[in-house]
């Protein structure tokens, strides 16, 4: 019995006939596994069984919700999963069904996505733009918790450079089930900045699948913030066919409660002299989970390759745990490539320091908690964006965990 | 203004101190002298509240207050401070945010306005100044990458910033050159007045020719075996300890 599908097949089949393009080849290679159960290695440490169980409709457009924005810049907006042409402000084109998309089969969830996609943006990058352009992800839960799924694509053409924030929100409680796609392709020479602030609502899952191919030189640095979701998952899977390209994905996360983290990377180096950087920073408290997955791997004759990956975690209570999975495979003999991961408590010492200067104790624990994540937004300029991150960061702090 | 009563205190198990008697009044300078491992730094830690150090027996009085039932922020809250022997590397956290989050918590449980940001840089810039700090240090994250002698600098600013009643002082000396202990030393008695006390924690005399304390109690095995005037310090120096700890045994 494969999970979730009959509740998913009477889904898909309710909105068939209303979506472009051909979807039944998608949906069966869905059908064919299903949810992936915790038998499968990829998802051992995130089970997603009681959200195969639930049971969402699928989500409709919604062209009435307001919509809060970070920035005054150029934006793209999707509620529900459908694009909002009245407040996008940036030429976009629209998902028109799954041919020619990327990697249908490999992993269930995507190939549903496939399947199900009412709509989602394409964004082609010629030039440099210099303004970051904002991406609004909005959600409204409703009164039915819908499942909202979207497919979307960055194409950043050679010489084009440009900044992408990403925001994932829920207008209002609830619950609800996101389950999208970007796929980012970095053509040789061009430089995407691609930052995703995930803040779901407390009730959501949030599965989004990252598929990101890099030509000769070209430069990609993704970042995300994980604040929101009951459950969450950002699953970037890394082609690097492109001789010198860099790749570099951090990700920062703070979680408490119940919530479960899930930030999963695998990197695939199939040319020389390319670099890959992973840095993962996670404050950890109540009974949250966190899980970090890094999977590098360099085929035979990616010679000259550099791929480090880090992640961290700070456990700010003794039921807080984190799962992390470094792997290397590494088929050429000229490369480097090293990972780490600690996992440990607020430094007593550090605190007892802060505490004997006058400074609370939850004031001091914030201030290290903010200090350990603040590499992450290191080289992030001053603007709406870090003021968000930040302020999200102080919330997290303010309610206790 | 500090007074510390048949003081027992011990570390997962093991006894330090073993009935510690001092009595600090306002405006007095002290020096506990002791050879390592007599329990000088376990002193300095129980007073300010730090984990770990479980007090068995005895009180310590602050302004007749039971000091010893107060969280470390409530002991700097009501005026103490303790400058570190080893002051602690906090990677991210800058410098000034520190300095300023430590003087606003103890400005606003003083009932006091809290500085902002410019009112703020003027009283560091200057006190910085006189201590021979500069603003690149002050740019750094706390105590990272800093010398042992700016740690310790950087220790005396906190200081001269958060204005303590009771300052403790724990080993300050070492770590520092002849001329970073004169700069301190110059900080440390400019702080001195009617209605603040000190206590020196030093195993060496060299500092006590820069301060001259009023009193100066020598422990060991945990307790005070002597107590003096400043010329006791200078007997320590030529004799060593091992007179006393005769004496005692």
């Amino acid at each position: 019995m494969t999970l979730g599908v009959d509740t998913y097949r009477e889904a898909f089949e309710s909105i068939r006939a209303s979506l472009p393009g051909e979807r039944g080849a998608a949906f069966e290679a869905f059908a064919a596994r299903g949810f992936p159960t915790n038998r499968v290695e990829a998802w051992k440490y995130t089970s997603l069984r009681p959200l195969a169980r639930q049971r969402f409709q699928p989500a409709a457009p919604d062209m009435e919700a307001a919509v809060p924005f970070l920035g005054g810049g150029p934006r793209i907006v999707l509620v529900n999963g459908f694009l909002r042409e009245d407040l996008t402000t940036v030429p976009v084109e629209r998902w028109s069904g799954p041919e020619g998309a990327l990697d249908a089969e490999g992993e269930p969830l995507v190939a549903l996505n496939a399947a199900m996609a009412g709509d989602g943006y394409a964004l082609t990058v010629g030039d440099v733009r210099d303004e970051p352009i904002e991406i609004v992800h909005a959600t409204v839960p409703g009164r039915t918790g819908p499942v909202a799924q979207s497919r979307n694509r960055i194409v950043v053409e050679p010489g084009g450079e440009a900044h992408v924030v990403e925001r994932h929100v829920g207008l209002g409680g609830g619950a609800y089930f996101v389950n999208g796609v970007t796929e980012i392709e970095v053509q040789a020479g061009g430089r995407l900045r691609h930052t995703k602030l995930q803040d779901e609502g407390a009730d959501a899952h949030h599965l989004w699948f990252v598929p990101a191919r890099l030509g000769r030189d070209a430069v990609l640095e993704s970042t995300v913030f994980t604040f929101g979701a009951r459950l969450s998952r950002n699953q970037i899977e890394a082609d690097i066919p492109g001789e010198g390209a860099e790749l570099s994905l951090k990700g920062a996360y703070a979680i408490a409660g119940r919530q479960l983290a899930d930030h999963t990377s695998r990197i695939e180096h199939r040319a020389p002299g390319a670099t890959s950087r992973q840095v993962y920073k996670g404050a950890i408290g109540g009974q949250a989970r966190g899980v970090f997955q890094g999977h590098i791997v360099v085929a035979e004759g990616a010679q000259k390759t550099d791929g480090h990956q880090l992640n961290r975690a700070l456990l700010l209570s003794g039921r807080a745990e984190i799962d992390a999975k470094p792997v290397l495979e590494i088929y050429a003999d000229d490369v480097q490539c090293s990972h780490g991961a600690t996992a440990g408590d607020i430094d007593g010492d550090a605190l007892f320091y802060l505490r004997s200067r006058g400074i609370p104790a939850d004031a001091a624990r914030g201030l290290l908690v903010r200090a350990f994540l603040s590499e992450i937004l290191e080289d992030m300029p001053e603007g709406p964006l870090r003021t968000a991150v930040e302020a999200r960061i102080d919330g997290f702090l303010e309610a206790g965990a | 203004m500090l007074e510390i009563r048949d003081l027992h205190a011990s570390v997962e198990g093991q006894a330090i101190l073993n009935g510690v008697d001092l009595s600090i009044g306002a405006g007095e300078v002290h020096a506990v002298m002791g050879p390592n491992g007599s329990g000088k730094s376990t002193l300095s830690y129980v007073l300010s509240g730090r984990e770990g150090y479980a007090v068995d027996r005895g009180e310590a009085l602050y302004d007749g207050r039971d000091l010893l039932e107060l969280e470390p922020e409530e002991r700097a809250a009501a005026g103490l401070f303790l400058a570190f022997q080893y002051p602690v590397e906090i990677p991210g956290v800058g410098t000034m945010t520190f300095l300023r989050t430590a003087l606003n918590a103890l400005r606003r449980g003083r009932g006091e306005d809290e500085l902002d940001a410019m009112q703020f840089l003027r009283v560091v810039r200057q006190k910085a100044r006189a201590l021979g700090i500069g603003d690149d240090m002050l740019k750094r994250a706390l105590n990272v990458g800093f010398s042992g002698g700016e740690k310790k600098r950087n220790e005396m600013l906190q200081l001269a910033i958060l204005e303590p009643r009771l300052a403790i002082l724990d080993e300050t000396d070492s770590g520092l050159d002849i001329d970073a202990l004169k700069v301190v030393a110059e900080g440390v008695n400019a702080l001195r007045s009617p209605d603040r006390a000190m206590l020196i924690i030093t195993h060496y005399q060299r500092l006590l020719d820069h301060i001259v304390p009023d009193r100066v109690h020598v422990l060991a095995k945990g307790r005070i075996l002597r107590s003096g005037g400043s010329e006791l310090a200078l007997e320590l120096e030529e004799k060593g300890y091992g007179e006393i700890l005769g004496e005692a045994a």
